[in-house]
């Protein structure tokens, strides 16, 4: 976060507490699409990551008041998602939710994904195994995988990539110290490796993009 | 030198080219959290595991950036600012004014005195339904403000015009015999005309009866002074207009309380009202609380034989 970014967003805070209300609804401009990929990693699906954004600026509007400033607003933001994603996780596993990833239904059919991209482009590379790169080509089985690794391991994972944070921030939101995760990291891996690697390729869907 | 036999061989050394990259230093190298030595970037050229590995690695964070770089569509987000929104409105603090906390009751009591005040003063000051006379005022038609003299004027000169025949009353019956009553003159009007004619004619109230032919013409004088007296009406300054054929006519003001009485008085006198206006259409010109007075103007005929 750029210094300017942060003293507007410390000003906006400040105008929040001071009474301004509506100045939180810029609070949630900025943030939404980051929180949304973060909770999208997490829980592998569009509805769920919604619903959990929502409810996590409204936690957030309600505890603004009280929010001290040790940390960021935004890992602030991020620790209030990531327990919503938690309690979301939980409550879908409950009622037998897996991964919301339908097998039969391609990928970008649904109005709402912008992005319809199934199949990307992998950098060339000779020396990379192939089974593994056969299984990355389908988005379906690296969120089927990220959805099957731990949950500590997940949110390590998911904030690396989603918000290529410093170590120490993650560590900041997970509340953790800086080598567990990066030990959290290296493990996600090798587990979304083996994962990918030991899948039945015909348990595996693939799909292609439309050719536009 | 002869290994014996059973003792281990000698121990191998590996050098640091030689040992294997942890899986958490190249998972943090490709982070950009830590740099690999010139050992282990000697060693990742040699080994194929390690290579591998980190290739492996590097596959998997290009396809899980990949995966998770999603764009939270449109109809998402402006769903979501607007529950937002709603939230914040629903709970937005309301300013507490201190100097109004008192405001509801202090309408309230407002309003009760409000109510208070004005039904003392329709009970007790202006009570349109009171029957005390005092408070049934009537002016005298501004035609008769003069009093008339117990001695009368001159009579006038005979009228020619007047169906022929010209009646001097004041000395007869038909006068008045109240001083500075009633007076009874005769006009120059043309002839009083039907009582549908007359009755059509608007503008103010107006009120033709027809009176039985057997009533002499003093006794629906009398008759009519009678039922003006019981309605509260001083009759001094009243003019009471008579010519030959008995048509009786009389202008006074009063109110629309007094107008009905003196309906329900003429009526129970067996006269008939004609006026295509009954007191009750009237209503309209009896305005206000219908204590104001209005001109009336009352004409009695006798019936046609």
């Amino acid at each position: 976060m750029t210094g300017d970014t942060k003293s507007f967003e410390e000003k906006l805070i400040r105008d929040f507490k001071e009474g301004s209300r509506e100045r939180f609804n810029e609070l949630v401009d900025i943030y939404t699409q980051k929180l949304y990929r973060f909770a999208y990693g997490l829980l592998g699906n569009h509805h769920d990551a919604e619903e959990v954004v929502q409810d996590a600026f409204i936690r957030a509007y309600n505890a603004l008041d009280s929010f001290r400033g040790d940390s960021s607003f935004e890992t602030w933001m991020h620790r209030i998602t990531m327990n919503l994603a938690r309690n979301k996780f939980h409550w879908n596993r409950r009622r037998g939710e897996g991964v919301n990833v339908s097998l039969s239904e391609p990928l970008g059919s649904e109005p709402e994904i912008m992005d319809p991209a199934v199949e990307f482009e992998l950098p060339d590379n000779s020396s990379a195994p192939d089974a593994l790169l056969e299984k990355l080509e389908t988005q379906d089985n690296v969120i089927r995988g990220i959805n099957s690794l731990p949950e500590t391991l997940k949110e390590a994972m998911v904030l690396r990539h989603v918000k290529d944070m410093p170590y120490e921030e993650i560590a900041s939101i997970l509340d953790c110290k800086i080598g567990t995760v990066k030990s959290r990291i290296a493990r996600g891996r090798e587990l979304l490796r083996e994962y990918l690697l030991n899948m039945d390729s015909s348990s595996s869907s693939k799909t292609t993009a439309p050719m536009e | 030198m002869n290994a014996r036999k059973g003792s281990p061989g000698p121990v191998k050394v590996l050098t640091e080219d030689q040992i294997c990259i942890t899986s958490e230093k190249i998972s943090a190298q490709l982070d950009g959290e830590e740099e690999f030595s010139d050992a282990e970037k000697r060693h990742l050229r040699q080994c194929q595991k390690c290579h591998r590995l980190r290739e492996s690695f590097k596959l998997l964070d290009d396809a899980v950036t990949k995966t998770l770089e999603i764009e939270c569509p449109p109809p998402a987000q402006f769903r979501i600012r607007k529950k937002v929104t709603h939230h914040i409105r629903k709970n937005m603090p309301i300013a507490r004014r201190p100097a109004y906390r008192y405001t509801g009751w202090v309408m309230r009591a407002a309003a009760l005195l409000a109510l208070f005040l004005m039904a003392w003063y329709l009970v007790f000051v202006d009570n349109p339904f009171s029957t005390d006379p005092s408070k049934i005022a009537a002016t005298p038609p501004e035609e008769a403000r003069n009093v008339v003299p117990s001695t009368l004027s001159p009579a006038p000169p005979p009228y020619q015009n007047f169906m022929g025949n010209s009646i001097d009353v004041r000395n007869t019956r038909f006068a008045s015999t109240d001083a500075a009553q009633t007076t009874v003159r005769f006009t120059e009007e043309k002839p009083v005309a039907k009582a549908e004619k007359i009755a059509m004619i608007p503008s103010k109230v107006k009120h033709v009866w027809v009176y039985n032919h057997d009533l002499k013409p003093a006794e629906v004088e009398n008759l009519l002074r009678t039922a003006i007296e019981k309605i509260n009406i001083p009759l001094k300054g009243i003019i009471l207009d008579m010519n030959q054929k008995g048509e009786l006519r009389v202008r006074l003001e009063m109110n629309r309380y007094q107008a009905v009485m003196l309906t329900r008085e003429l009526s129970s006198k067996s006269l008939q009202l004609l006026s295509s206006q009954q007191p009750q259409p009237e209503q309209k010109l009896f305005a206000g609380n219908g204590r104001e007075l209005v001109k009336c103007e009352l004409v009695l005929i006798p019936r046609e034989k």
